[in-house]
C-alpha cells in the first residue's frame, strides 16, 4: 500500500484503519479560513451568473426601447484600457504576496498601496465613462437594457470599492501588527478576492464590451 | 491539512507565490484580450464565429488566470479548491444556459412576431 499516491492525510485501509481520532487536535487556522472564504467567492460568482443571466435576457431589441445600444454605451478600446488597468493592479497584488513570502514588509506595502492606487484608477475611469453613458441619454431607467448595463459594472465597481478599502486596512494592520498568522491570511484571503474581480472582468469585458459591437 | 504553522508565510498557501506565474498571468490574459479585440475591431469574421471565437478566448483566458494568478492544482493544499470549483461550473451553466435558452424561445413564440 506504500507505493499507492494517498494524500498525507487521508485514513490508509487496511486491519488498522482509525476512523476517529481519540484525542483533539489542533486545526490549520489558515487553511481553514482561506477555504472558507473561497467557498463564499464560488456564491459570489452565482450573483455574477444572475446579472450575466438578466443581460442576456434584456439585450434583445425590444429591451432597447429605442434607446441606446450596447454598441452606444460601451466601447471596446476604452475597455481594454480599463482591462490593462484592472489587470496591473492584479499584477502589483501579486507581487505584494512574494514579499509577503520572503516577509519584506516594506515592499510588500509599498507594492499594495501602488495596487490600490490603480485600482482607484480604475474606478475613476469607470466613474467617467458612466457619467458620459448618463449624460448622453443612458441612465439606468431608460430601458430595461440600460437597467442591466448599469447594474453589472457597479455591482463589479462596488466590489472594487470594497477591495480598495479592505487594502486601507491591511496596509494599517501590516504597519501595526507586521506579518502576523491572522494578517497573513487575511492578504492571501484579499489576494483571492482582488484576482477574482480581474476574472469578472473578463466576462464583462467580453459579453458586455466585445459582444456589444459585434 | 494540518501544517506547521509557526510561521505564517511558509504556510502552503502563501509559499507558492512567485512573481514569474503572476508576469506570465498578465501578459498571457492581456494578449488573449488583446486578440479578441482586434477580432472584433476588424470585424474578422460573421457575427456567429465572432461570438464563439471571443467566448473561447475569454475561457482561455479564464484558465490563464485559475493556473497562473490562483495556482488552482490537484496539490494537496488546493484541490479541494480546485475541486470545489469545478463543482461550482455546472451551477453556473445552468443557471446562465437555461435561462437564456428559455428566454429565447419565449421571445421567439411570443414577441418577435
Amino acid at each position: 500500500m506504500s507505493s499507492y499516491d494517498w494524500g498525507l492525510h487521508d485514513p490508509v485501509p487496511g486491519p488498522q484503519t482509525r476512523l476517529w481520532d481519540e484525542a483533539d487536535h489542533e486545526h490549520d487556522l489558515m487553511s481553514t479560513r482561506l477555504f472558507g472564504f473561497w467557498l463564499y467567492m464560488l456564491s459570489d460568482s452565482l450573483i455574477f451568473a444572475a446579472l450575466f443571466t438578466a443581460y442576456e435576457v434584456l439585450t434583445f431589441p425590444m429591451s432597447f426601447a429605442g434607446g441606446p445600444t450596447p454598441r452606444d454605451v460601451a466601447s471596446p478600446i476604452y475597455g481594454y484600457a480599463e482591462t490593462i488597468v484592472l489587470f496591473t493592479s492584479v499584477l502589483a497584488y501579486g507581487m505584494v504576496m512574494v514579499n509577503l513570502k520572503k516577509e519584506r514588509t516594506r515592499p510588500a506595502m509599498a507594492w499594495l498601496a501602488l495596487s490600490l492606487a490603480i485600482g482607484l484608477g480604475f474606478i475613476g475611469m469607470e466613474y467617467h465613462e458612466l457619467h458620459d453613458v448618463a449624460l448622453a441619454g443612458g441612465p439606468p431607467q431608460r430601458s430595461g437594457f440600460l437597467s442591466i448595463f448599469w447594474a453589472i459594472v457597479v455591482v463589479h465597481g462596488v466590489h472594487l470599492a470594497i477591495g480598495l478599502l479592505w487594502m486601507v486596512v491591511m496596509l494599517v494592520q501590516i504597519a501595526r501588527q507586521g506579518f502576523t498568522q491572522l494578517v497573513t491570511y487575511r492578504l492571501a484571503n484579499l489576494k483571492v478576492y482582488w484576482l477574482y474581480q480581474g476574472l469578472i472582468w473578463t466576462f464583462v469585458y467580453t459579453f458586455v464590451y466585445l459582444r456589444g459591437s459585434i | 491539512m494540518s501544517v506547521d504553522n509557526s510561521r505564517p508565510a511558509d504556510h502552503p498557501e502563501i509559499a507558492y507565490s512567485n512573481a514569474r506565474s503572476y508576469i506570465i498571468g498578465f501578459v498571457s490574459t492581456v494578449a488573449l484580450l488583446g486578440i479578441s479585440l482586434l477580432l472584433v475591431q476588424t470585424h474578422a469574421m460573421s457575427a456567429f464565429n465572432l461570438l464563439a471565437t471571443i467566448s473561447v478566448l475569454a475561457f482561455l483566458t479564464t484558465v490563464a488566470k485559475l493556473v497562473f494568478l490562483f495556482h488552482l492544482d490537484f496539490s494537496e493544499t488546493q484541490r479541494w479548491n480546485t475541486l470545489t470549483l469545478m463543482l461550482n461550473v455546472p451551477l453556473l451553466i445552468l443557471s446562465i444556459g437555461l435561462t437564456a435558452w428559455m428566454f429565447r424561445t419565449l421571445y421567439e413564440r411570443v414577441m418577435m412576431h
